[in-house]
This record gives structure tokens, C-alpha cells and sequence, in this order.
């Protein structure tokens, strides 16, 4: 029987965000285990030394860069979730959408906090 | 069928299709109507190790991006003041919040040492059947092995 291609789903498709989702895990790998070892090893005490450390110019752009994989992370992980486990395709779409409003919010929030805004 | 989305199709419906991951299109008229077979109850397949390790990749996911604006408000209420500061250390100092928080953190490492062991699979490394398995304990073992070391830090 012959199957035509775009009839079989997501075949053909996907792998740009294959792609995103594991360079995105490197980036925030390795800030993420470096955050957690610093925080573990030397728990900030008061707040101007924190406010330093974390809002120093290297720190504020590395900070950046790990919210932006891990959003991107948690997108492509989230969406690959509700692909598997949701198959009504009106629960599906609430879900997905409701999930990447609340990304979106905490990417607006977290570029607030790191500029300056809140 | 509501509407047809093929690759011709505008942006709107493409994003539509990218949003659910869905082709809708007319069934070929000269193709007889595909049924594959579908067999995916997890009471009933009796999973490998590895197939455990990542369906555990997928929870802690999960687990990950509730905790992710959690996260982002502790940050920022500690960061905006020494008033603040001084609330979210008082939050986290008792001992229950602090299980939580070695909770959370075990749960980001077990998230990175089964990424890893997947990073690692897609270089074709560790792919036959032995070591794959071997692997997948690894990641088990190695969050036992951080629970030991950072229950030891955040609790003591």
C-alpha cells in the first residue's frame, strides 16, 4: 500500500525542535548545575551580596540565556507530552495553548526582572 | 473535514497544523483507510530500565516547569528588597520547606543525568542493549548519590 507522506502525522516534521531541545538542554545544564552548586556550597547571606552575584553584567546575560533555553526546553518538552498523551484534539489545543500563554508570561516576567523593570 | 491544510497553505493554517501536530486532509480517494496498531498500555508492557529512566525524564520534566515560576517569583522577591530578602529566607528556613527544596533539586538532577544519558544515546553512545541498561541504573544511582551529598548540605 502506498502511504502518502503527509498523511502519517508529524513525519517529516520535528526536527528543528529535536534540534532546539538539545542544545537548549546544554545551555541550561550547565548554568543550572552551576546555580544549584554555588547556592548549595555558598548560600547567599544578605542581600547586597546576592543582588551582586546575581545582577552582575556576566550573571544577569547568563541568566538570560538559561531562562531562554528553558523555556524553549520546557516548550518543545511540554508540547511532545500533550502529542503523546492528549489525543482530543479540542483538549489538545487548550492545553497547548494555555501552556505557551504561561511560558510566554514567564518570559516577559523573568526579561522584567533581569532588566531592570520589576 | 472542516477545512484542508496542505503544504501550500497559508501561515495561519500552518501554524494551526504546527499547534496540534495534525495533517487534515481528505482521506485519498484511492487509499483504503489506515488503521496501525496501536498498543500502548503501560499496565500491561512490562518496560526496560531504560524505558523506566525515561518515562521518569518525562515526569521530572513536568515536575520542572510547574516549579519554573515558583522559581521566577522567589527570585524576584528576593532580589527587589532587603525586606524581601529577608521573607523568602524565612520561607525556606523551615525544615519541611527545605525537603522540598532537596526534593526539587534532585528532581532537576535526575532530569540532567537521564538528559545526559539521552544526549549521550543520540552520539550513538552506550546504544547496545548492555550498557544502555547499565547507563540507565547510572542515573538512578547518581541521584541516590546527590540525594546523599545535598541532603547532607540543604538539610544540615
Amino acid at each position: 500500500m502506498k502511504i502518502q507522506p503527509q498523511y502519517i502525522g508529524s513525519t517529516r516534521r520535528g526536527l528543528g525542535e529535536w534540534f532546539a531541545q538539545r542544545v537548549s538542554a546544554v545551555v541550561a545544564a550547565a548554568f543550572g548545575l552551576y546555580f544549584l552548586v554555588a547556592l548549595c556550597l555558598a548560600p547567599p547571606t544578605d542581600l547586597e551580596t546576592w543582588r551582586a552575584w546575581v545582577l552582575g553584567g556576566g550573571m544577569r546575560l547568563a541568566l538570560g540565556l538559561f531562562f531562554a533555553a528553558t523555556l524553549i526546553h520546557a516548550w518543545i518538552g511540554m508540547r511532545s507530552v500533550f502529542l503523546d498523551y492528549l489525543k482530543p484534539m479540542s483538549l489538545r489545543l487548550v492545553v497547548s495553548t494555555a501552556t505557551g500563554l504561561g511560558l510566554a508570561v514567564i518570559a516577559l516576567w523573568v526579561a522584567a526582572l533581569l532588566l531592570g523593570a520589576v | 473535514m472542516l477545512f484542508i491544510i496542505n503544504d501550500n497553505a497559508g501561515p495561519i493554517k500552518k501554524a494551526f497544523k504546527y499547534w496540534l501536530c495534525v495533517d487534515i486532509l481528505p482521506p485519498p480517494m484511492n487509499a483504503a483507510p489506515q488503521k496501525r496498531p496501536v498498543y500502548l498500555n503501560l499496565f500491561q508492557i512490562r518496560l526496560p530500565i531504560g524505558g523506566m529512566v525515561s518515562i521518569l525524564h518525562r515526569v521530572t520534566g513536568v515536575l520542572l516547569v510547574l516549579a519554573l515560576p515558583l522559581a521566577v517569583f522567589l527570585l524576584q522577591r528576593s532580589l527587589e528588597s532587603a525586606a524581601g530578602f529577608a521573607q523568602v529566607s524565612a520561607w525556606l528556613s523551615p525544615w519541611p520547606v527545605r525537603v522540598l527544596l532537596l526534593l526539587l533539586a534532585l528532581t532537576f538532577l535526575q532530569h540532567l543525568y537521564s538528559g545526559i544519558r539521552h544526549l549521550l544515546l543520540d552520539l550513538d553512545i552506550g546504544v547496545d542493549r548492555s550498557s544502555s541498561r547499565n547507563s540507565a541504573w547510572l542515573t538512578l544511582v547518581a541521584t541516590a548519590l546527590s540525594a546523599v551529598a545535598l541532603g547532607w548540605l540543604i538539610l544540615a
